[in-house]
């Protein structure tokens, strides 16, 4: 560990620490524009530059000594880039001498010699890095200030030359913009493509002064494009689906959690005037450090449009609005006499804990066995132990069966992350390392501590050292082929994966000192497959990390919504309904008497088959907490832009249970968290950082196999996204990708558009063939629901299309 | 003459090595080369001597880079890891891209062989079996002979495995450029030959830890490393004669300008600019007002008795304020405009800064040519100097790597010693000068 002096403070910094974090850690400034947290710092802005001096050895190995007998200091004959330097035992810096500051305003100068100052219509403006380092640091009267009339002014820049003109408006995608004019070639985009997910998308073009941003591949692949508009230090890359919204200050910014899958992803939610404007990732380390997908970022725009603003009420065929006196005596009327066992409960999947409570203590209460979540699977997954994502990075080894780029995109990171063999960084007083020297521009990926399996060729496929691709519906006899090898028995064949790939899995697994199992919601639905994965775990020891395609699922099941003998959402049978969040299937409300949903916009089914419509909240505005997928205990914050009225599944229950009659178990959100505190003994008072609720259950696995023929594969987008043309736009229509020997047989052509249905929906969607899935394959995205899933089908070609 | 140090090419003991065969018919053949002692040095050292003696050989002549920036050869060649297991690269350094600099070219064109020896004996020093050779993309001619000579070799045993039965395996490639100065700074090189793009990475991790493909590599310059055949051949001793303290061996110089016979020059490290330009390349066919001693990047000197009598070395130079660099020497004519030159020099500079760092970017690629352009136009006004000087301020010494500083020093030297010039620009409002041929 070694000490140093800034300025005038000593201070003592892990081994490895750039002199920019010493600096930082001991709380003095210093500007920078191309180094940024969790991406190789390259010294290119020189911004940093500093003062820095250190003592040398002598020949007989001791310090060479001043008079007064300290170790004389010796300094660099030039300044340093802070950020690239290496803190080293007994240094000196000084980020204050008048040369720094004439570096610095120096560098400032030329940052902004080209740059187009078009602050009052950049959508960074208030928050941009350059305009608070130009501030700071560019104005340096000593330097620049100049006479005129007898008046002095003081100068930014003494350029007096016409700027560079480039391209302002090159759309990289339907969500990112790029003005080649603002860009100061920090080069943070480029190396976050190339070292966060792994795609070499972007780079420099040309050479000196005409040097920009470009891509071979336009539209950027959606997946994990939108951080570059977070770490852009200037207005060069901004998010389209918040274009020319607000200016940054007028934003309400919620700090909340992406309950979109099971992740958690921390998110600020900046919203203006009611609506939702942009979602930008907020910084947790444990968790998703400073990323989110795109979907999570960019697939806001439902929740903002065509809101539901009072209750409805179906009146001759037609829902018309009510006041919510008229609703809640319709609901007396019609819940009158009910029988507790009648009623339905039913949640949807990005429920707080506050919530599911609630529903589970009412289903008891009710005595009914018709409750439960949307998404929930076959095998709970809180029966699975849970990991810390960081724990990931200690392993050696690690076994995924899925899809973690689409089922939980931030774990997907975490992976190329371990891939790179990064261990967790040093916390410093300023948090995260802005320059950590152990990170370099294109880093090898080691291949060989990774195997992933998958119905489809995965992002993740090209990434490691065995990866296969076996049938859909083969899950439970490729876990259990290699559990056979892992015991020393003999496996049964498993179509599309030869059995040396699997010895070869299970030698790197053995050999692993520790190893790491990633499954997803395919291992989830078949209950054999999964149970071997926990025995797995169990025996050998393993760490588990459990994607399940309900982002709640965890904290749903442990609180008492876990429902062994039904799907509770998916399968008809209660006659009275309340539905919460999202319209169960058709068949379940064609099977129910009463159907009355709680929801935030009205889709074509409930518009179709509901009674009575509640408005609800979404995620985004509710308070509560939740359980991500590795046990930690997060809270959501509501961001200011529910309408008037809308209730949350706390409210929409004691609405309903008050029409039956009956006590609700909290009428409101408080004593929900109340309630809930005293029978979990919740640590929700706990900072998220150590707040984990991994609660020891051995819940009853539903039995049962999927039979159908069509594979829904999981998608980090969600059908409701889909309400916004932009989300449309970019995703294009769904694709059902076949082996072209199936498509053969089953008269399908590449290229055509069929409209494909399943008990989860109807799609319109394109042929595509993909030699690489196993003969037989029909793959089809989920989009949130049944992913994971083997579904029958009904194929049609729609009038005017051909097949 | 024949006692002392060898520093003038007229000293009856000096004779030609590096370009002894240059210019001769067929002299890039193999069978010429054998014919000529050739590939003994490296049948000789790889017989007889360990790397680590091949290393304290060079160390002991005193070699020192030929690419410009002068850096101890057996120094840069102790620094690789040895017994680590590691594959280990020898790259030499064919780029040459410096405007004033042409001395690679014709070893390459002409003496490919020569090159190859040198790589085999370097290769040997630092326990590389693999190298490279990244020469620049216009040096076409040099290419194709260098291409060539490596097929021969190979289709007599010069090349690939257990070379004169030692034992020794060693595979060379030639890799071309696509026509960037930056690819001649080592680390760019390196990146280019990975195929990304030629941006310098950063030291450390230094090459000999961490080069080409991650692995331990050394870089050195075509002249370096030829060097290295006739310090193994005829001994480091032979070799340190030439040339005063820390500046040893011979040196190929260049002339370009209004010389009689402007070319390369092989000379004792040492000679005066007055032996070069009025003994060998025959004098000067016009007015001289200043020359620029060591390719474009070195600061230029006034044409005067002072610096006619000057040794062309590292630190002779250094004392004058200007550097020895590539050796090669370019004269400015009385004619020519100085501004016209400086701005000519930087435009070159501009254009070839790779775009990574922001006073290069800015400063160098925008802002100083702009300035200069303006200077020269006859748009200049009070203050642009002062204002040119402060930029070179925050330009020099705080760019990422040394192309900044080498836009830089030739602007200082103009500065420092034609000053004159550019205030009349300013002053007149017009380039006082008048225009003709290529220096107008
Ligand atoms: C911008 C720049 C361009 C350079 N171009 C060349 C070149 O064309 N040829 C060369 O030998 N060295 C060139 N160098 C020097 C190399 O980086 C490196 O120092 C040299 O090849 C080392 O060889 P040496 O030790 O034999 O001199 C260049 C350096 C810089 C900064
Ligand atoms: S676009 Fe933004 S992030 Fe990318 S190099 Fe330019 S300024 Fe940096
Ligand atoms: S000084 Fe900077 S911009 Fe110029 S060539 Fe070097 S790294 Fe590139
Ligand atoms: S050079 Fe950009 S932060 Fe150090």
């Amino acid at each position: 560990m070694p000490k140093l002096r800034i300025n005038d403070r000593e201070i003592e910094v892990p081994e490895g620490t750039s002199v920019l974090d010493a600096i930082f850690h001991a709380g003095y400034d210093v500007p920078y524009f191309c180094s940024e947290r969790h991406l190789s710092p390259i010294g290119a802005c020189r911004m940093c530059l500093v003062k820095v001096g250190a003592p040398r050895k002598g020949k007989d190995g001791d310090w060479i000594r001043d008079e007064a007998g300290n170790p004389q200091i010796f300094w660099f004959p030039k300044l340093m880039a802070a950020c690239t330097t290496r803190a080293t035992e007994g240094m000196v810096v000084d980020t204050l001498a008048d040369e720094v500051r004439k570096a610095q305003a120096g560098m400032v100068e030329f940052h902004l010699e080209n740059h187009p100052l078009d602050c009052p219509t950049c959508d960074k403006g208030g928050a941009c890095e350059l305009q608070d380092r130009s501030y700071e640091y560019g104005l340096f009267e000593k330097y620049y200030t100049q006479t005129q009339n007898g008046l002095k002014t003081v100068l930014y820049s003494r350029f007096e030359f016409t700027k560079r003109h480039a391209d302002k408006h090159h759309k990289l995608s339907e969500f990112v913009v790029l003005d080649r004019e603002r860009c100061i070639h920090c080069k943070r985009c480029v190396r976050y493509f190339e070292e966060i997910p792994g795609e070499e998308v972007l780079d420099f073009i040309e050479r000196g002064n005409h040097t920009f941003i470009g891509s071979e591949e336009i539209p950027l692949p959606a997946g994990f494009s939108g951080n570059i508009t977070d770490i852009c230090p200037v207005g060069a890359l901004l998010d389209l689906t918040a274009r020319f919204r607000a200016r940054n200050w007028e934003f309400e910014k919620t700090p909340t959690v992406d309950m979109n899958d099971a992740f958690g992803a921390a998110i600020w939610v900046d919203s203006r005037s009611g609506r939702i404007e942009r979602i930008r990732a907020r910084e947790h380390p444990e968790t998703n450090q400073i990323w989110i997908s795109d979907a999570a970022r960019f697939g806001h725009g439902w929740a903002s449009r065509d809101r539901l603003t009072e209750p409805l009420l179906r009146k001759d065929g037609e829902l018309v609005p009510v006041s919510l006196a008229e609703a809640e005596a319709f609901l007396a009327e019609r819940l009158s006499g009910a029988k507790g066992e009648e009623v339905g409960l039913l949640l949807a999947a990005d429920a707080t804990l506050e919530e599911g409570y609630a529903f589970a203590e009412a289903a008891r209460a009710l005595k009914t066995p018709h409750f439960g979540f949307e998404n929930a699977t076959r095998y709970p997954v809180a029966n699975l132990p849970a990991a810390r994502y960081e724990e990931l990075l200690e392993a050696e080894f690690a076994l995924v069966i899925g899809d973690p780029a689409e089922e939980m995109p931030n774990l997907y990171l975490r992976l190329q992350e371990f891939l790179k063999g990064v261990t967790p960084a040093p916390r410093y007083y300023h948090g995260t390392p802005i320059a950590d020297l152990r990170l370099e521009e294109h880093m090898p990926r080691r291949r060989e501590r990774l195997a992933v399996f998958a119905p489809y060729p995965t992002r993740l496929h090209r990434f490691a050292g065995v990866a296969g691709v076996y049938p859909p519906g083969s899950v439970g006899a490729l876990v259990g082929a290699l559990f056979a090898i892992l015991n020393g028995k003999r496996p049964e064949p498993v179509p599309g994966v030869p059995e040396a790939e699997l010895r070869r899995v299970a030698e790197r697994f053995l050999a692993a000192k520790t190893r790491a199992v990633v499954v997803g919601a395919e291992v989830l639905e078949a209950p054999a497959a999964a149970q071997a994965v926990a025995d797995l775990a169990r025996a050998k020891g393993a760490l588990v990390f459990a994607m399940p395609p309900a982002a709640g699922a965890r904290g749903l099941e442990a609180v008492g919504l876990w429902n062994p003998k039904g799907r509770g959402w998916e399968e008809p049978g209660a006659g009275l309904l309340l539905a919460f969040g999202a319209t169960p299937p058709e068949r379940v409300l064609a099977a129910a008497r009463l159907r009355v949903l709680a929801l935030s916009h009205l889709d074509p089914r409930a518009r179709a088959q509901a009674d009575l419509v509640l408005p609800a909240k979404t995620f985004y505005e509710k308070r509560g907490y939740t359980v991500n997928a590795e046990g930690r205990v997060l809270e959501l914050r509501p961001a200011p832009t529910a309408p008037l009225g809308a209730m949350d599944g706390i409210e929409a229950l004691a609405f309903w249970l008050r029409g039956m009659g009956r006590k609700p178990p909290a009428g409101h959100y408080r004593e929900a968290r109340e309630r809930l505190h005293e029978r979990h003994k919740l640590p929700l008072d706990l900072p998220e950082e150590v707040a984990f609720w991994r609660p020891k259950l051995r819940l009853a696995a539903r039995p049962g196999e999927d039979k159908g023929e069509l594979f829904l594969a999981p998608t980090m987008w969600r059908a409701r996204m889909l309400a916004d043309p932009r989300v449309r736009a970019a995703l294009g229509p769904p694709r059902l990708r076949a082996h072209p020997e199936t498509a053969r047989r089953l008269g399908l052509d590449p290229g055509a558009t069929v409209e494909v249905e399943t008990g989860y929906g109807r799609w319109e969607a394109r042929v595509e063939l993909d030699p690489a899935l196993a003969e037989g394959a029909l793959v089809l995205p989920a989009w949130g629901r049944g992913a994971g899933r083997r579904v029958a089908y009904r194929l049609r070609v729609p009038a005017g299309g051909e097949a | 003459m024949s006692e002392g140090f060898i520093v003038s090419g007229h000293d009856p003991r000096f004779e030609r090595t590096l370009y002894a065969h240059v210019g001769r018919p067929d002299a890039h053949t193999l069978d010429y080369y054998l014919g000529h002692g050739g590939y003994e040095a490296a049948r000789k050292a790889l017989a007889s001597m360990t790397p680590d003696e091949v290393i304290e050989e060079v160390k002991r002549s005193g070699l020192r880079g030929r690419g410009g920036a002068g850096f101890p050869t057996g120094l840069k060649w102790s620094f690789m890891p040895k017994d680590d297991g590691q594959q280990h690269y020898i790259i030499m350094n064919a780029d040459e891209s410096e405007p004033g600099s042409f001395k690679d070219r014709y070893i390459l064109e002409d003496d490919p062989h020569q090159a190859i020896e040198g790589m085999i004996l370097a290769g040997y020093a630092i326990r590389a079996t693999k190298g490279y050779i990244y020469i620049r993309g216009e040096y076409r001619r040099a290419y194709d002979r260098l291409v060539a000579a490596i097929e021969e070799a190979y289709a007599r045993g010069y090349l690939g495995k257990n070379l004169f039965g030692s034992g020794f395996d060693f595979d060379l490639y030639v890799h071309r450029g696509a026509g960037a100065y930056i690819c001649g700074e080592e680390t760019a090189l390196m990146n280019s030959l990975e195929g990304l793009r030629a941006n310098p990475r950063l030291k450390p991790p230094f090459p000999a830890q961490k080069g080409l493909f991650g692995k331990p590599t050394t870089i050195n310059n075509v002249e370096t490393i030829a060097s290295v055949v006739h310090i193994v051949a005829r001994g480091s001793d032979w070799f340190a004669q030439m040339g005063y303290d820390k500046s040893k061996g011979m040196k190929l110089y260049q002339v370009s300008g209004p010389a009689v016979r402007p070319g390369v020059y092989e000379l004792p490290m040492g000679t005066t600019f007055r032996e070069l330009i009025y003994d060998w390349a025959g004098g000067v066919r016009e007015p001289i007002k200043a020359l620029i001693p060591g390719g474009s990047s070195t600061p230029m000197l006034p044409f005067n008795d002072d610096t006619l009598d000057t040794p062309m070395d590292y630190e002779h130079l250094a004392e004058k304020g200007s550097m020895l660099g590539t050796g090669g020497v370019i004269l400015i004519p009385e004619r020519a405009c100085v501004v016209d030159v400086i701005w000519n020099l930087v435009r070159f500079y501009g254009h070839e800064s790779c775009g990574k760092c922001t006073p290069c970017r800015e400063g160098v690629a925008g802002w100083l040519v702009k300035l200069l352009g303006q200077i020269e136009r006859g748009r200049g006004k009070p203050g642009d100097l002062e204002l040119i000087e402060d930029l070179l301020d925050n330009i020099e010494g705080k760019s990422f790597c040394p192309l900044a500083d080498a836009a830089v020093w030739p602007v200082r030297g103009a500065l420092r010693h034609f000053r004159h010039e550019f205030e009349r620009h300013i002053e007149e409002g017009r380039c006082p000068l008048e225009k003709k041929g290529f220096w107008g």
